[in-house]
């Protein structure tokens, strides 16, 4: 467990290197936390028709043919919060992005929606894994002094 | 539970115990303290935007999920990565009788532990993903979920949208997952070897 090393790491050591390690991880991953929660804020489609209409209410009827066909086509789909359906990852990213470009007008600035909330994701993470692994260390050694 | 019929050695045992109690403990202790800044950030990523979704109002809504959830998600996850990179050390890490002229190691200690972290999200989030569903939408207030408590907010999912709704997210959750714990996990392992 403890490696080679020549003395016990500390608690504290260990909270440093978790909360430094956790803001990294936490800043480049931040475009897949925002289509996580765009996913999970979504509803899914369970009933067929239930499905299409939610979905379609603010449209036009598109048509007495397409319906069961663009309702099965949703079927068990994930739909963002003005009922449109997510149609997987891929899609939700597309999405996403096109959402960023409405508002701006350089390129590389629409890729900002992505990181949205990136810096309570980062402060969360950092303070988190500092007292995150600094307790399980503390935990553990408890424990430890508990059994022996 | 505690005298299962494996040949575990005693050390093992108390090793997964050590980290099941380790990992629910810190969890919660975690997720209790940081959960405004995480309220924060679920407004600020949700579709409406920060202020539709809730602004500065009801910091604390849908901490019960967490209370709930958090502690057997940590737990999962600890007891799964410190029994899995013990598993994987023996099998892969000191190439005692497999490796050919090689005598140190078939994977690195970084690959074991980012494996291991792996496995560990991705049994985790059996227990996190549902929760993180029910406390996002409390957060958010979407899908008519506004000012409703754990138990309206569940049953209304239930209801309407089954477990396929409690389990929303999975995929794009270990997909984010997978990449965090790849790229924390050897940095805080070598970290902690120059500490």
């Amino acid at each position: 467990m403890r490696r080679q090393c020549s003395r016990e790491v500390h608690s504290y050591e260990s909270a440093i290197c978790g909360s430094f390690s956790g803001a990294i991880a936490a800043a480049v991953t931040t475009p897949l936390d925002v289509m996580k929660t765009r996913l999970m804020l979504g509803e899914v489609c369970t009933a067929l028709f239930v499905c299409y209409s939610r979905s379609y209410q603010r449209r036009l009827f598109t048509g007495f043919i397409t319906f069961p066909v663009h309702s099965f086509i949703h079927y068990l789909s994930i739909q963002d919060s003005r009922g449109v359906p997510y149609g997987g990852v891929v899609d939700t990213f597309t999405r996403i992005l096109a959402e960023g470009s409405d508002n701006s007008a350089t390129s590389a600035w629409r890729w900002r929606v992505f990181f949205r909330g990136v810096g309570p994701r980062v402060l969360f993470i950092s303070i988190g894994g500092f007292v995150f692994f600094g307790a399980y260390e503390r935990a553990g050694y408890l424990l430890d002094t508990l059994v022996r | 539970m505690d005298n299962s019929d494996s040949s575990t050695a005693r050390g093992d045992r108390i090793l997964f115990w050590k980290a099941l109690f380790s990992g629910g403990i810190a969890g919660l202790s975690v997720d209790i303290a940081l959960y405004p800044i995480d309220t924060v950030k679920t407004r600020i990523q949700s579709p409406q935007g920060f202020f539709r979704a809730g602004g500065f109002r009801d910091m604390y809504k849908g901490i019960s999920v967490v209370a709930m959830g958090s502690a057997p998600g940590a737990a999962l996850f600890f007891s799964t990565y410190e029994s899995m990179k013990h598993v994987l050390n023996d099998r892969f890490g000191s190439g005692v009788g497999a490796a050919e002229q090689h005598t140190t190691r078939l994977l690195p200690q970084p690959a074991i532990h980012m494996l291991a972290a792996s496995i560990g999200e991705v049994i985790a989030c059996i227990v996190r993903v549902p929760t993180e569903v029910i406390k996002q939408r409390m957060q958010a207030g979407s899908g008519g979920a506004a000012r409703a408590s754990m138990w309206d907010t569940f049953s209304s999912l239930w209801r309407t949208e089954g477990v396929q709704g409690l389990y929303k997210g999975f995929n794009i959750t270990i997909m984010r997952e997978i990449p965090f714990a790849f790229i924390q996990f050897p940095i805080y392992e070598s970290l902690k070897v120059y500490a």
